[in-house]
Order: structure tokens, then sequence, then C-alpha cells
């Protein structure tokens, strides 16, 4: 009996070591939070505080709904609260019977739940996210700054959604030192839908550790962030700079109308939302060619000397453009202005000859109190004004502090941002070129971040020396290795052949060889964003195919079967010309000529002029070439323009068009003017005509894509809210405002 | 002497000029700096003519150079293509002081090193001390900057730290971010850090070749018969050496630096990027990569006059000092 | 052979150059004397070791050469067993040397008045002042008109005798007791030679100093020395006074020399002049027996085999050969 005893309190002490212990997170953690999951740090850490646990099946259940009498006992438990069981309710809706009266109570007593006017609390409701910030408001102590708010600044798409009484504090839970919400992919706040478990989750780590409260590793308190880039701006006026570096700078300092989100979503970030059909801040008149704008200021923008941001220095920004004495390099799509008016201290008016996404992307915007009396003097002396070479003035989320030419510009928070606050207390954006040189300095230590830096080989070595400190992530880029195959010619006229020319590379080979990325392209829409499909992953590797389809477009073998022949007796034997010193096409080619011979065709060397080389496309001299390309991010139809039969250069229209490839499909001819004509509508309305376009491309192959190019970023890890997708348009630091540092959540 | 002078003056002149003329026409023949502005979609051919225009590029080729000289002389070196805003001068002299911290020290460090190596090499002539010091010369001289320097920053920024955590030697650069404001002195100590390793790894390359040269032209004074006969005369050996054969063996070492001078100007464009210092190497390569014609032209204009200028002053001072010399 | 104390007595002096390509003995066993206030001319074709011989005195052999065996006694004490220090002292006080280039054999970036004070100052304990006029005054003494104005002036300056003055003054600027003379006048023209000579012969008288005066220029020899020593090979051939040698040569190498010399006394002789046959040995290969038996015409069999001793052919007269010359009457 004794034994058994024993025996019996030993497995109940086994096992109460295993019941007791709580759900936390061991080495797996749950099973519905993947190590990849946005909220993924917040729920271990507050799991490990015992804030939240999980489900006894081992699962969070990061999607659910939260109630609101959930939340409160969260907040309790967060915040340290003990229950409180007073004799009398608060609510009439929570009684002392119910689970969570101890909970309710307390956080009532905290002040942080007030109910609804009613004096309910609705405590089996799903707590939404407008009324999880202003509780999060609430509890932070900042309800009083949120009354005080009257216009929402939350750079939302949805925005007007927000209920009027929640507006105040949603400005305030996406300031920077604040972020208890986050914005989607389509760049939404969704107050109004039920805040999740993930979610909630997040809010409260962020009371708990605010932005700002955690410095960068290995400093004593700094909030700082050393940048790496490989050229520094040419001056800090975009007007008269196309160069990135230029714009990279100037996203520091600046703010914009219209932002673009990674991924091509656009968001209203000066202007109060983006003018469409719906909203009525656009409207089209497509047989006069002509569409009208409206843009809404945010009130209570100021720049970074503390005057106030009006629609006059819209107006002057678009005059910097337009004037021929300052030497704008691009004036599109200024340059199609017919009218602009303002209509209040606010409001700009603006009518476009063009109809196209471009004229509801905003207008430039300078400061007039400054620039103003230098243009009324003479405006050819802005090209080389202060403003523009050393001491610029903008309304972004920093002001360039000081900097030394081509080796560090200095940024500290500008005191008037509209956003709010940075927690980053200085950025230095150091110049380094020689990619060896970035590399021993990431190894030095002198360095946190760096954005399409290094080559993918060096960004290797930094993986294998420092992979505990820096994570490196190889983004997609928008721009592809193309080979335009003239439609026309006898070589690419039947599709059959051109798909045989799809069939015949092994494309993933091709990238692993020739060190460009490592993946190549599967749609002339980027990997990535939000109107991409896959339509050239059908085309595997395989040799046999394109025999197939070479034999059966009439592409017979010469006697030794060596080599093919044309229908028309010529040999199938072909120079490729590419630009004198691309290397990376050079190497390209040598890989693709064994796997063409496989298939009967002799690929051939012909580096030439690049001028030349764009000539003989234009012009339809050519059969094939190999050159790179860039599409757009947020204007997915721009690089389907040139699929039209219109757009075929020829004599008569002065050689101008994109359809060098001289492809013409009817289909094509009727969807893509559908598309552009859609181009207004909502991403969900327009992916059925973007992804049919892409169909019919990846079947007819017109010109063929190799490579989709790849680009290192380098973060030093706790960096938060570096969010970066290359692109032509957006830079890596258009989140910059809202970095922080926090080693918790890795 | 004075006729001399004002004739080598008067001879630079044509020299200069011409010079300034055969470069302007070279750049222009190369592509226009508004090629790469054409691979930009957006770009149209209206604003590519409209900053043509700005930019005085419609004008044929020799008017161009005479608007473009007028300028230069009233003191308008042009805009600076590369740098919108700013003016060619503006960007010149930016990077000109630092080039000529980092060249001006080098030389003089490698003059001091390299003068009595070479002697020594010359006096022990096929010892061992000699050979070695061969050895260094001709590794000095084959050992290619970007590797050597990428190697001295691994090794004294990554490897090496003080004890505060730092590297011990910054990975390039030529200023802490902060000290841009701070008073001069500090600054100055601030620089020196910067410098130390580039000014190694430049001077290793004219130290090995200026110890050769020191060496031959040594060798060629140490065979000649005075010093048979100051030996003769019964004067001490160290005399024999640093009076009689040195002085002699200094005229073309002296020659050799005023010839040498430009080079401090010039700048050394791969020790520049790979230390990351915006120095006048890096100026001219990129300028006239991409096109900057006003830079690439006043740079090379800068090159010229000090090359024309270094011979002139190399000659004078071979005047001073080889006695056999005379100008009428 | 003369009544005057022993200035110089070279015994034996061996100097060998220890080349990549085999041992060069220039100088193989040469032994000569000078006594004070005497001329002795060293005679002998380019390549013979007079040269070296000089230097080896002087101990201002350039390597690979090296001084092997010998004694050098100069008053009294063997000069080869002093220090470096001890050589310093003697060079340019003691014993002078000028040499065969005046224009590289001076310093052409200082001026010559610099490089004569330096030769001063070096031995004597006298200020800058002093010394300059000393300079001068030694200017003068060999001749050199304006001897102020010259003093500040560089080598190239001066004409190719001026300079060979120049550097007369330099090396008796210590009233050396030796002077050595390497072929200092071979490099003038005619005229001036005969000037420089005059100029040395005056001061040799003047001052008493012994001179070793050393050429390949048997005339010059006849005008100068009182005591002349044939070189041939590394080895004295012949050694006697002046006016035997002249007289009897008894050395085939000398006879030979002598009758080579164009004689403008006898119009008449102005015929082909016969010229010893064949050329120098080359020192890696030097004949067996006797250097110059190949040339010879009285070569035998013992002369290939052995090589002769110098030996007394007639009174103080001394030849090294085992077949030496009969003369009748005087060969000049």
């Amino acid at each position: 009996m004794k034994k058994v005893l024993v025996v019996t309190l030993a497995i109940s002490l086994l096992l109460g070591f295993v019941a007791v212990r709580p759900l936390s997170v061991g080495a797996a953690g749950f099973r519905d939070v993947p190590a990849a999951h946005w909220a993924k740090g917040q729920i271990d850490y507050l799991v490990g505080k015992g804030v939240i646990v999980g489900f006894p099946d081992g699962t969070f259940k990061p999607e659910s709904p939260v109630t609101r009498e959930q939340f409160a006992k969260m907040i309790c438990v967060a915040k340290g609260l003990g229950e409180y069981k007073p004799a009398r309710p608060t609510f009439k809706d929570v009684a002392p019977s119910r689970w969570s009266y101890g909970f309710v109570e307390a956080a009532a007593r905290a002040g942080y739940i007030l109910g609804y006017p009613d004096g309910t609390f609705g405590p089996a409701r799903n707590i939404t996210r407008e009324e999880l910030a202003v509780l999060g408001v609430r509890v932070l102590g900042k309800e009083r700054e949120a009354n005080a708010i009257t216009e929402s600044f939350v750079f939302a798409n949805d925005e007007p959604k927000i209920s009027k009484w929640a507006v105040g504090a949603m400005t305030i839970a996406v300031r920077p030192k604040v972020q208890l919400l986050k914005w989607d992919d389509a760049r939404n706040i969704r107050p109004k839908s039920a805040a999740t478990r993930a979610e909630c989750a997040h809010s409260i780590y962020m009371i708990l550790v605010p932005p700002g409260t955690i410095a960068k590793p290995g400093t004593r308190g700094l909030q700082e962030v050393f940048n790496l880039s490989e050229e520094g701006p040419e001056n800090f006026f975009p007007v008269t700079s196309d160069s990135a570096y230029t714009q990279q700078a100037f996203t520091y300092i600046a703010g914009g109308m219209v932002t673009m989100v990674p991924g091509g979503t656009l968001y209203p970030d000066m202007i109060t939302a983006i003018p469409t059909l719906d909203n009525g801040l656009l409207k089209i008149n497509e047989e006069a060619g002509i569409c009208e704008t409206t843009f809404k200021l945010r009130k209570g923008i100021k720049w970074s000397d503390g005057k106030p941001v009006t629609a006059d220095d819209a107006i002057f920004g678009v005059n910097l453009y337009l004037n021929d004495a300052i030497q704008a390099v691009l004036r599109y799509p200024y340059d199609s202005i017919v009218e602009m008016r303002k209509v209040d201290d606010y409001t700009i008016y603006v009518k476009w000859n063009l109809i196209s996404i471009d004229c509801t992307l905003g207008l430039p915007i300078y400061p007039k109190h400054i620039l103003g009396p230098i243009y009324d003097e003479d405006p050819a002396l802005i090209n080389s004004c202060d403003y523009v070479t050393k001491s610029p003035v903008h309304c972004g989320p920093y002001v360039l502090s000081s900097f030394e030419p081509k080796q560090h510009y200095i940024y500290t928070p500008n005191p008037y941002w509209y956003g709010g606050e940075p927690v980053i207390q200085r950025i230095v954006d150091r110049v380094i070129q020689d990619t060896n040189t970035q590399l021993a300095n990431f190894l030095a230590g002198g360095l946190d971040t760096g954005s399409a830096i290094l080559t993918l080989d060096l960004a290797d070595e930094l993986i294998k020396r420092a992979g505990q400190t820096f994570n490196v992530y190889k983004n997609s880029g928008s721009s592809f290795g193309i080979i335009p195959l003239n439609n026309q010619s006898d070589w690419f006229k039947d599709v059959r052949v051109r798909q045989a020319f799809m069939y015949a590379m092994d494309r993933y080979e091709l990238v692993r060889r020739a060190q460009t990325g490592e993946y190549p392209a599967l749609s002339l829409v980027p990997r990535g964003t939000w109107a991409f499909k896959d339509v050239l992953g059908q085309y595997s590797y395989s040799p046999d195919k394109a025999n197939e389809l070479l034999d059966a477009a009439g592409w017979k073998w010469n006697a030794d079967h060596t080599l093919r022949i044309l229908p028309n007796g010529e040999e199938a034997v072909l120079e490729v010309p590419y630009a004198v010193g691309a290397k990376f096409r050079e190497d390209e080619l040598t890989v693709l000529q064994p796997m063409f011979k496989k298939v009967g065709i002799n690929l051939e060397h012909k580096p030439m002029d690049f001028d030349a080389l764009l000539d003989s496309e234009t012009k339809g001299t050519f059969i094939l070439t190999l050159h790179g390309i860039s599409y757009s991010e947020y204007d997915p139809v721009g690089g389907m323009i040139s699929l039209q039969s219109r757009e075929i250069p020829t004599e008569e229209n002065g050689w101008a068009g994109q359809n060098v490839e001289r492809y013409s499909n009817p289909e094509i001819d009727e969807l893509v003017p559908k598309a552009i004509a859609e181009s207004f509508k909502s991403q969900s309305e327009r992916i059925p005509t973007l992804h049919r376009i892409q169909e019919i491309w990846g079947r007819d192959v017109p010109f063929i894509l190799l490579e989709q190019r790849q680009y290192p970023d380098i973060i030093r890890k706790g960096l938060q809210n570096w969010n970066h997708f290359f692109s032509g348009t957006a830079y890596f630091n258009w989140m910059c405002g809202y970095w922080y540092w926090d080693t918790n959540i890795g | 002497m004075r006729n001399y002078l004002i004739r080598r003056t008067l001879q630079s002149i044509p020299i200069i000029l011409g010079a300034m003329l055969v470069s302007f026409i070279i750049l222009s023949l190369v592509s226009d700096p508004f090629a790469a502005m054409m691979e930009n979609p957006k770009v149209k051919l209206a604003d590519i003519e409209r900053l043509r225009k700005a930019w005085g590029f419609d004008l044929p080729v020799y008017l161009r150079f005479f608007k473009w000289f007028g300028s230069v002389l009233t003191g308008n070196w042009g805009p600076s293509l590369l740098y919108p805003g700013y003016s060619a001068r503006e960007i010149i002299f930016r990077a000109l002081p630092i080039t000529l911290q980092v060249m001006g020290l080098q030389f003089i460090f490698s003059l001091i090193v390299s003068i009595p190596l070479g002697i020594i090499s010359a006096i022990k002539q096929y010892s061992k001390t000699d050979y070695t010091l061969t050895f260094f010369s001709f590794f000095g001289m084959s050992m290619p900057t970007f590797w050597f320097g990428l190697m001295m920053m691994l090794l004294f920024s990554v490897y090496l730290k003080r004890p505060s955590g730092a590297s011990l030697l910054p990975p390039g650069g030529i200023i802490t971010p902060g000290m841009e404001s701070a008073p001069f002195l500090a600054r100055l100590g601030d620089r020196i850090q910067y410098l130390i390793l580039p000014v190694i790894v430049l001077s290793l390359n004219s130290i090995g070749s200026w110890v050769r040269y020191m060496r031959s032209f040594m060798l060629e004074v140490l065979h000649q018969d005075y010093l048979r006969t100051a030996r003769a005369k019964g004067l001490p050996e160290r005399r024999v050496i640093y009076k009689h054969a040195l002085r002699n063996a200094l005229i073309p070492i002296v020659t050799l630096i005023a010839l040498s001078l430009p080079t401090i100007v010039s700048g050394a464009s791969i020790t520049e990027f790979v230390f990351n210092i915006p120095g006048m190497g890096q100026l001219i390569l990129n300028a006239e990569l991409k096109n900057d014609y006003p830079t690439a032209m006043i740079a090379l204009t800068l090159s010229t006059v000090l090359v024309v200028i270094a011979n002139f002053v190399a000659d004078i001072v071979y005047s001073f000092i080889d006695p056999r010399i005379r100008y009428a | 052979m003369g009544n005057n104390e022993l200035l110089l007595d070279l015994r034996n002096l061996q100097t060998y150059f220890f080349t990549d390509d085999g041992v060069v003995k220039a100088v193989d066993g040469m032994s000569f004397q000078i006594r004070k206030g005497e001329v002795l001319g060293l005679v002998g074709e380019s390549g013979c070791g007079k040269s070296v011989a000089s230097l080896s005195i002087i101990r201002l052999v350039d390597k690979p050469g090296k001084v092997v065996g010998g004694e050098i006694i100069f008053k009294g004490e063997d000069l080869l067993k002093k220090s470096e220090e001890e050589m310093r002292k003697i060079r340019g006080a003691e014993i002078g040397m000028i040499f065969q280039e005046p224009m590289t054999s001076l310093n052409p970036v200082y001026t010559i008045g610099n490089q004569i004070m330096e030769a001063i100052l070096v031995h004597q304990d006298i200020g800058e002042e002093e010394a300059q006029k000393r300079s001068i005054e030694l200017l003068k003494l060999v001749g050199i008109p304006e001897p102020e104005r010259r003093f500040n002036q560089y080598p190239h300056e001066l004409s190719g005798g001026m300079r060979q003055r120049a550097m007369i003054a330099m090396a008796m600027s210590s009233n050396p007791d030796l002077l050595i003379s390497d072929e200092a006048t071979t490099a003038l023209d005619v005229t001036i030679q005969a000037q420089i000579l005059e100029l040395m012969k005056d001061l040799q008288k003047r001052t008493g100093m012994a001179v070793l005066f050393i050429t390949h220029d048997l005339s010059l020899v006849a005008e100068m020395a009182d005591i002349v020593a044939v070189a041939y090979t590394g080895k004295i051939v012949e050694y006697s006074d002046v006016r035997s040698v002249f007289k009897n040569p008894k050395h085939p190498y000398t006879f030979g020399l002598l009758r080579s010399v164009p004689s403008l006394v006898n119009e008449q002789r102005k015929v082909d002049l016969p010229a010893i046959e064949g050329m120098v040995p080359s020192p890696y290969h030097m004949p067996n027996g006797c250097h110059f038996h190949p040339r010879c015409p009285f070569a035998t069999d013992v002369c290939r085999r052995e090589m002769p001793e110098l030996e007394e052919k007639l009174p103080s007269h001394y030849a090294r050969c085992f077949h030496p010359v009969e003369v009748s009457k005087e060969v000049v």
C-alpha cells in the first residue's frame, strides 16, 4: 500500500510539474504563432510575464476577437492591478457575480474604462480597434491630449471611417512613441474591426514597453541609427536632382501629399484623402481627356521652422517645377496642369489635360515663406541657394542637422512634425562607396542598417561572420533582365518558337550562376506587389518541350543534328547584342549558350554601343537584344502599356512608342485600355483585368524576362519598423519617423 | 636668369591654353551628360532639350570653349552637373584640402623614410640589408592598393579594438559624425586617426619607388672619381658620403620631387575609394565618368597648370642646386 | 740608388681582385723604393697594375680588390698594419695624390676654394679665415691667375689645366712628404701637359717632396723621373735610374717601348713605328712562365716554363728576364 501511495505521489508530483507549469513559450512556441508572425515577439514577451496565456491545446488563436471584459482583465494583469470587488457595481451590465467583475471594477477605478453614456459597459461585445485605441491612450495618460485633437492624423485610406470620439485617440495611437495600432497592407487602420488577440497583445506590449524605452543594443541609452548609403545626395532639392540619393535624403526631412507603401499601395500623408471617384475628389472627363483633382491638406501641419503649411506652398511647389529658369529635371506630370486654383488655405483644385493615376498623387510642396523671396528676386537663384545646397527646410519627421559632404549626414527629430515625435534622436547616414569597405564597417560595428547595399556575395559573408547581430533580407527589386524579341522577324513571329525559348532556359540555373538573384521573373509585374500573378512558372526547364515546339514550328535539324535550320532556310545562329561593358549580361549569355546549343540554336556575343542597340529596337532592325528594364510598383499598368499595337514605333508616328517587340494581340489591345480606365478603382476591382493581361502575356511571351533583381537589406537586430521593399519610387526610410529599438522582440 | 624666367613664363601660357583646349575638345567628344537621363521613361525629350539649353550645350564646341574660357577668367568656374546647385569651384575646393592633407602627409612621410633607406641601400650594395630593402621596395611598388588597403582596414578596424570596444583605427572616412562644428584642435585630433591608414598604404608605393630611385642616384655618385679624391684628402668616410656624395645625388632627387608635386593635388582614386575619402581623385574620376563637364575641365586645367608650374619650379630649383646649370 | 733617407719601401706588394670570373692579380709582387726628394717614374701600359699599386699605398683600393700580401713601409712604418683612422691622418697630410681626370676628380657642386679649404681644415687646426688665406696662397703657388676670383668658382668654370693645378694645390695643401701623381697629365693637351710638368718639377724642387710619378708615356718619365720602374702584368720588369734605363734597356719590353716612341729629333726616323707584337694578356689567362714570353722575340723554352726573378743585370740596374737585351747605342 505504501508503495502504491509513493508511486501515486510521485506520479502526481510529476504531473503536477507538468500541469502547474503555465503554458509559457517553450522553444517551439504556440502552434499557430509561427516564427514570422508579426506579433510573435510581443506575444512571447507577454506570455512570459504571465499577462496573457495560450489555450490548453497549445494554440494562441491570434486572430480571434477579444471581448471588452477580456481586455479589461488583460489590462489589469498587465498593469499589475489586483481585482477590485466593491459592493456596488459601476456598470449596469457587469454584475458582481460576473467572472470579470473584479477586473472591470479595478480598471474602472484606475480610470481606464468609462463605459457607454448609458451606464453600460458591453462586456461581451468585441472590442473594436478604435475602442482599443481610446482605452490604450487613457491608460497611457494621454486622454486629455487626445480630446484636444479635432483633426485625425492617422494617414490611412479608411480614415473617414473613424468615429468622431476616437479621432484623437487614433491619432495618438499611431504616433511614433505610442504605436498601439498598425496599418494593414492596404494601409487601412480598420477602426471598426474587432481587435484580435494578437493585436491586443501588441497594444498591451506597447503600453508596457513604449517605443523609446529600450536603447540601441550595445549603447547606454542612445537612440540612434547609423545607416549606410552608397552615395550621398547630389543636393537637397529633388526638383533639380533626380538622383535616388537626393530623394532618399529628402525622405528623411520631407512630407508628401501621398506616400507609397511597399507593395505599391498608396495612402494620404499630408492630405486628408487620395482623390478617388468615390470620394468625389476626382472627376474624369474621358472625351475631353481632362481630369480634375482636389487636394485637401490636413490642418495644422508646420514647416520645421514652425511656420504653417498652406495651399500656397503647394502652388508654389508646382511653379518651381514649371519655371524655365529652374533646372527641373522632370516636370511630369505637372506639365499637364491646365488650371490650378487655391480654394482656401488648405484646399487646392487642379485641372489636368491628362488622365492618369499620377494626377492623384498630389503636388510638390515647398516653403514659400523661405523660397518665395528668392524666387521673386530671380528664379534662377533658386538653383544654387542655401536651401538647395545646405539647409533645406521641410515638414517631415527629421531635419538635417549637420553634414560632411559625401561622408555623413546627420538627422535629428523635427519638433514640429505632424506625425508626432520620432523616437530615434539621431540618424546618421554614412556614405561609403566601396562594397568591401562597407562590409568592413559593418563588421567593425559602426553601422546598423543599409538598404540595397553590398553585393549578394558580401551579404552572405556578413551573415557568416555576424549573423547573430544582423538580419539580412534579400528584397526583390522591380528591375529585370529582359530579352526583347522582334515578333515580326522570321525568328520570332511564331509563338511556339518564343515559348520554346522559355522552355529551353533553365532560369533558376541562370540566376544562380550569373549571380543576379535567387529566382527568375515570374511575371512582368514585380513579384511581391499587389497585382502580381505567376504566369511564367509554367515554363519549367525542359529541353524536350523546347525541341517539340521548335519541331512543330518547322525548325528542322541540319545533317549532323548540331544546328537547326529555320523554315526560311536560315541557320539558327544568332548574335545577341548587349551594352559594351555590361558584365551582368555577358555572364548571362555565357550561361545561356550551352542551354540553347542543346536545342540546336547557337547564340553569339555581340557587345555594342548601347545607344545603337536601343536605336535598333526602335527602328525594328533587331532580332533580339539583352539588357535591363525597370517597372513601377504602384502602377502595374505602366509596364503593360507597351503591349498595345498602337505603341509600335513606326516612321509614321515618328518612332515614338515602347512596343519595340511589335507584338500585336487584339485581346490585349482591348484589355490594356480597360486596365488604364480602371486605374482609379480599388485594388480588388482592378485585379481581374490585370491578372488576365498577365496570363495572355505569359502565354504569348512577346519578350522574355530573366531575373528579378535582388538587393540585400541589412538591419541590426532589434530595430523595428524597418519596412522595406526595394523600389524605384519609395525609399527604405519612408517609415523613419517610426523607427525604434526593441531587443525583446528581435 | 631674369630673362629666362620671363621666357619660361611666357612659354607656359600657350602650353596651358593648348592643354585646356585639347581637354575641352576631348571631353566634348565623349557622350554627353544627358544620355543617362534618357533611360528614365518619364523624362521627355523636351525636358532634356530644356536642360541642354540651360547648361549651354546648344552651342557648337568652339563657341562653347570660348564661352567657358571667358567665364573661367572672370572667376565663374561653372556649375557642377553632378551636384545641381553647387558650383564646380565649391566642389573642387571641398575636395582639395582633403587631398592635400592625405597626399601631403604621404609625400613628406615617404621622403623622410625613403631618402635615408635609399642611401643605406646604395652604400651597402649587395649586402643583406640592400637585398631586404630591395625586396620591400618591389613589394611596395607591386602591392595593389585596393587589396592592401582593405587588408589594413580589416586588421586595424575589424580585428584590433580599443579598450572602449571601438575600432583601433576607423575603417575609412575622414571625420567622425558630429565633429563638423567642433573647434579646430578637436577636429585636427579627430582627423589624424583617419589619415593614418591611407597615408601608410599610399606611402608604401611611393617609398618603394623612391628608395629605388635614391639608391640608383646614390650608386651613380658613389662610383664617381671625386669621392676618391675626397678620401685621398683624408676626409672621414661620413663626410665623403654625406657632404660629397649626397649633395650630388640630391640633384636628381630634388628634380624628381618637384615633378611629383602635382600628384599631391590629383590624389589617388583607388585608395580614396577604398578608404572612403572624398578627395580629388574620386572627384575627377566621377566627374569624368559621369560627364560632369565643368568640374572635369577645371580639375584637368588645375592639373595641367600644376604640372607646368612644377616643371618650371623643378628647372629653377635645379639651377640653384647644380652650379653647372646657369640660365641665360 | 739615391743617397737620401728611404721614404717609401714597397716590398712584394700583392693586390688581387676577387671577381665573379676569377681572381685578377693586378699587383703581383711589386717592389720599389722612393727616397726623400726623389721622383720615381712608374711606367707601363694600361692594366699593368700601376694605378692599383698607387691606390694600395694609401689603401683606397675598392672592392672586390684587396691587398693580400707584401709590406708598404712608409717612414719606417708598415701602412698595411695601420687602422683606418691612422690612414686618414696620413692621406692628404703626408701622402698627397692627384688623379687623371681633373674634371671628374673635383666635386662639381662645391667651389674649388671650398674643396681646398676642406683639405686644409681636415688636417690643420686653424680657423676658416686662415684656411681661406692659405688656399688662395696655394692657388697662387700653383700658378693660377686671379686666385681670389678663382677661389669662388666651380670646377666647370676652369679649364682642364687650371683644374689640374687646383688639384695639385689641394694635394699639396698640407705639405705632404710624398706626392703620388697618377697619370695626372694624360687627359691634358700637350702644351698644358708641359706646363703642369714644369709646375710639378718646380714644386718638387722647392718643397723637397718625393713624387711617385705614374704614367704610360716614357717621354714624360725622361723629363720628370730620377728612378724608373717599368711595370708589366703586375710586376716590375725593369728598375734603375732614368739614364741607365733609357741608355741600356735590359728587358725586351722596355726595349720595345723605347723603340716605339716617335722621335722628333731625327727626321729620318719618320717611318712606321715598330710596335710590340701581340697584346697584354688577359688577367684571367696569364701565360705560364714569364708573362711577356708570347710577345718576346727572344723567348725560349725556359721563358715559357719559369718566371724570372728581378735581378741585377748592370750595377743598380735590375731586370726580370732570362735573356736581357744588349744594346750598343742609344735608342732615344
